[in-house]
């Protein structure tokens, strides 16, 4: 019965689907971020061993977020979540100045995998609240967002346990991936990265 | 790996530093205590610049860290963090969340007389860290070969002799800081420019102009001009343009 008015809404309401994985080295507050979205209130979470799976509704887009835990041993699976993924949103701990070097190898290896070419990438540079938070820019840099050619990316500042920043990073990614679909994703890949 | 296995195993390594609960399988890495994975949550809140969260089995250690829960642990730990607490302190009541954050971030029953060696204990990890910059140093090699009991040995030898004296694995560390002391000593140079030389564990040096200095100087992260705090409306986004 739900499904069928789900389904009713949708077709009225012109719902559009997003398959997103969220990744990001272990503390850098990606389950945070998804019950942010996902109810509204700051959870008091463990270290995920596996995934959190929400839906998130921002508009009229359907966000399916993986949330998929960071432990170094966990990176490995990260992999078996890029298939048909349409976004990826990479959390980075600002606060975490020593492990930017590592942050920036996962997400470079994330990005250069052939199923994810074509996905856009939102980077949310987390922990903005806390004092000697990298800037998203020293985020930008350290990550090696600049260097990029042919991607579609943007990087945000938040604060999960505010909620700051965290729908203006999904306002981005479903006006984006709305145009890539209205484009044609063939359209995509051209041009260079800059400001 | 197995140091690290074989500390979990030590009887003041067997239950949570902060909520005693049974068999931790996570650490806090500058802290050097064992955690269970509840307070591990807690203490990720915490921010790294209070507490560096990483699990025994779903991480790989460097072997300075490894170095450092060694030196460190929960007893020696919870000597300092909780040396004021009254007898028969009821945490649960506190609730384990702000206890947590009672203990480290406000740091209220913090011995202040050990804090020194606790210090001196974060610069061996800090040192360690910046000047390997991720990779695993030659001295620990050694450090990789100590059984258990050796381990033990060494804690027990690093609190109670003076540095040069002391052998193998961790105690390379201490040697090199005790040659760099040497060195400053006869120079009279001013304070020590090596990083290694700032690695100190004993108390009487600790308490050295020459630690006091480094340790400023690898402490850049409270240097209040280096850092501030960033209100959200100056939260930049950035865009690539296609």
């Amino acid at each position: 019965m739900g499904q069928t008015f789900r389904k009713l809404f949708d077709t009225f309401f012109g719902n559009t689907e997003m398959r997103v994985v969220m990744l990001g080295l272990d503390a850098a507050g990606k389950t945070t971020i998804l019950y942010k979205l996902h109810i509204g209130e700051v959870l008091s979470t463990v270290p995920t061993i596996g995934f959190n799976v929400e839906k998130v509704q921002y508009k009229n887009v359907v966000f399916t977020v993986w949330d998929v835990g960071g432990q170094e041993k966990l990176r490995a699976l990260w992999r078996h979540y890029f298939n048909n993924t349409d976004g990826l949103i990479y959390v980075v701990d600002s606060l975490d100045r020593e492990r930017i070097g590592k942050a920036k190898q996962e997400f470079q290896t994330i990005i250069n995998d052939p199923f994810m070419l074509h996905s856009v990438i939102l980077v949310f540079a987390n922990k903005q609240d806390l004092r000697g938070a990298m800037s998203p820019r020293e985020v930008c840099e350290g990550l090696g967002l600049f260097d990029l050619k042919n991607r579609k990316w943007h990087i945000q500042g938040t604060c999960a346990l505010r909620g700051d920043g965290l729908y203006e990073g999904l306002d981005w990614l479903s006006t984006t991936l709305k145009e890539r679909k209205a484009a044609g994703y063939s359209s995509i890949g051209l041009g260079t990265s800059s400001f | 790996m197995q140091i690290l296995e074989g500390l979990l195993k030590l009887p003041e390594n067997r239950e949570c530093a902060d909520c005693r609960n049974k068999v931790p399988r996570w650490a806090s890495v500058n802290l050097g205590i064992f955690i269970c994975m509840r307070c591990s949550g807690i203490h990720r809140c915490l921010g790294v610049h209070i507490s560096k969260v990483r699990s025994t089995t779903l991480d790989t250690w460097l072997p300075d860290q490894i170095c450092f829960m060694q030196v460190m642990g929960n007893e020696k730990s919870n000597k300092h963090w909780e040396a004021k607490i009254p007898p028969n302190f009821d945490r649960s009541k506190l609730g384990i969340e702000k206890f947590i954050h009672s203990k480290y971030v406000e740091k209220r029953w913090a011995s202040k007389d050990e804090l020194q060696s606790t210090s001196s204990a974060e610069i061996i990890y800090n040192v360690d860290e910046s000047r390997n910059g991720g990779a695993r140093s030659g001295n620990l090699k050694n450090n990789r070969r100590l059984s258990l009991e050796e381990s033990i040995l060494a804690n027990h030898v690093a609190q109670i002799l003076p540095p040069i004296t002391r052998s193998r694995g961790v105690i390379m560390l201490f040697i090199k800081y005790y040659n760099g002391f040497i060195d400053s000593q006869k120079k009279k140079s001013p304070p020590l420019k090596r990083p290694s030389s700032s690695v100190d564990f004993d108390k009487s040096t600790g308490k050295s102009n020459d630690t006091g200095d480094i340790f400023n100087l690898l402490c850049i992260y409270d240097d209040p001009q280096s850092f501030s705090a960033v209100p959200p409306s100056s939260w930049a986004t950035f865009d690539c343009m296609i």
